[in-house]
């Protein structure tokens, strides 16, 4: 994942002036500083409870230039106010690249809207007042709106579609939107169709799709198209896919993660969690070393339930 | 004095997004008063009253709700500087897509809901087309994916419109909104409009309630795109 990389990359290797122009030159200077870059990596890389590998360097920059901005390393979370107007009590929180954090609390709670201010880069304009900083700085206004230099993908709940429109020729329009290939619609069908049961047809309508295919399609559409950087996900066990392989799918190399979910596993799975109450971010819980043997268990029973789960699927007798 | 015409299907959340607006312009201490157009009847300056600011309502009753709005634009603009405003806004009913009643200094905002659907922005017409700003709302009852298409649709239609995702219950994309009308320079001289209204003068106009085709004169188009004037 040379692009999660090159933030650090370029600054080993010197800066680079003009990226639009310059892509040859840019991209040799790159493969020269990702070296470098998987060297700093392997000194500050650090074993989360999870047993990823995040990495704890954190680059402060001084000046802002778009190209930062496109690969960015830390996205900050800055308190706000609860459903009262009462202030979060978690001022701050920082997500590092390559960091999974989990977003926990009971229905109502504000977790939605959590993911809601990082989707859109927040900055105070929102109800919860609530600001997001990238790399410690307010990202551009372009940012936060052109699909095409967008560092957040989404996965909401609201998995329904409503566009009159082919799944090929949807997301053949969507690569566009994204300034991508157009081509790579194939390739999202053919993933979402390992991700559900019953295949996905190119040529069917989209409103046809059940829940289930819808939310493959998007899991699929995320890791091909939407490919950025940071990943907002919703709540994906009720989606009635494969939920640790779409979260796999998903959270590639080196990306930050931020899944709002009930599961217990994907909950642990993180290696920090927020924890939200009527509107507010309450506390910052890290995994503990007795939680990831928990985490081991459920991940048993879990594999347990999904096996009996296709058995009963497929119309077969649980032995 | 700044005018500001917000036009878009019913239903499409002008009003709630215009209210979240109007709160941010008083808290950046502009003095914002609001002409809601409307066919046969509304309730909307009931709810903008409650935000203390001066409201005006106007019932286009038989005449076109978009003609109307345009031949009031001065009397509009008289109303909004007596009751010490610095910024006009009008709401229009916007029905039939065929007008824009967008005069060409005001700031011109097209309001779109999502979930009509990614064909929508084609369907728009001028409302869409001779837009300044898009104001895309109800995103949240789509995913990402189908918001980006939207918007994609939106350039495809108005290459040059700035697009402002917003959502007329919780407030987003408003602040966004109020910051361009702020930046928006203020009407002077006389304004034209910039897009012809529709053509047609005909027999239905003046009151004809009879069906069946012999009964109409006027400018009129055929279902193949046959265009004639008939009459004396």
């Amino acid at each position: 994942m040379s692009q999660m990389t090159s933030p650090i990359a370029s600054r080993i290797a010197g800066p680079i002036t003009n990226k639009l122009t310059n892509q040859a030159a840019n991209q040799a200077a790159n493969q020269a500083a990702n070296q470098a870059a998987k060297q700093a990596v392997a000194v500050n890389q650090a074993v989360n409870p999870a047993g990823k590998q995040a990495v704890s360097v954190h680059i402060i920059t001084d000046h802002i230039v778009a190209d930062e901005f496109a690969r960015p390393l830390t996205l900050t979370v800055i308190g706000g106010v609860d459903k009262d107007g009462n202030a979060d009590d978690v001022d701050e929180v920082e997500i590092m690249r390559g960091e999974i954090i989990g977003i926990v609390g009971p229905t109502g709670s504000g977790k939605s809207t959590l993911i809601a201010d990082i989707e859109q880069f927040a900055v105070g304009d929102t109800p919860s007042g609530r600001k997001i900083l990238i790399n410690g700085h307010v990202p551009e206004n372009e940012l936060r709106t052109d699909p095409r230099k967008k560092l957040v993908a989404q996965l909401s709940q609201n998995m329904h579609f409503l566009a009159d429109m082919s799944v090929v020729e949807f997301l053949k329009m969507h690569a566009k939107s994204r300034g991508k290939d157009p081509d790579l619609a194939e390739k999202v069908i053919l993933l979402a169709n390992t991700l559900t049961g019953e295949p996905i047809n190119p040529a069917h309508q989209l409103t046809i799709l059940s829940g289930g295919q819808s939310r493959a399609l998007m899991t699929a559409d995320i890791a091909v198209i939407s490919d950025s950087p940071i990943v907002l996900i919703d709540e994906i066990e009720n989606a009635g896919i494969k939920k640790q392989e779409a979260l796999r799918l998903l959270s590639g190399e080196g990306k930050i993660v931020v899944v709002v979910t009930h599961d217990p596993m994907l909950a642990l799975m993180a290696s920090r969690r927020i924890v939200m109450k009527n509107g507010g971010m309450t506390k910052v819980i890290s995994t503990s070393e007795e939680e990831q043997r928990v985490f081991k268990d459920i991940e048993k029973v879990d594999g347990w339930l999904t096996g009996l789960r296709e058995t009963i699927r497929q119309g077969e007798v649980v032995a | 004095m700044k005018m500001v015409v917000v036009a878009g299907t019913p239903g499409s959340g002008k009003t709630s997004v215009l209210m979240h607006a109007v709160k941010d312009l008083k808290k950046a201490e502009l003095n914002p008063a609001l002409v809601k157009i409307d066919c046969m009847w509304t309730e909307d300056d009931i709810r903008f009253k409650r935000l203390g600011v001066p409201v005006a309502v106007g019932l286009s009753r038989d005449m076109c709700p978009d003609h109307y709005a345009i031949y009031n634009v001065d009397d509009m603009l008289q109303w909004a500087e007596d009751q010490g405003a610095d910024i006009l806004l009008n709401e229009t009913a916007g029905l039939c897509l065929r007008c824009a009643p967008y005069p060409d200094k005001a700031l011109a905002v097209c309001v779109i809901d999502v979930t009509t659907g990614p064909n929508s922005p084609l369907k728009v017409g001028p409302l869409l087309t001779t837009a300044d700003a898009a104001v895309m709302t109800k995103g949240d009852l789509v995913s990402q994916a189908e918001r980006e298409v939207f918007r994609e649709r939106i350039l495809e239609a108005n290459s040059r419109c700035r697009i402002i995702e917003a959502n007329g219950l919780s407030g987003k994309g408003s602040a966004e909104l109020a910051e361009l009308i702020r930046s928006w320079p203020d009407i002077s001289g006389e304004m034209v409009l910039r897009h012809n209204p529709p053509l047609a003068i005909c027999t239905l106009c003046t009151g004809e309630l009879r069906v069946s085709k012999e009964r109409h004169q006027g400018m009129l188009r055929h279902l193949d795109g046959f265009m004639e004037y008939s009459g004396e």
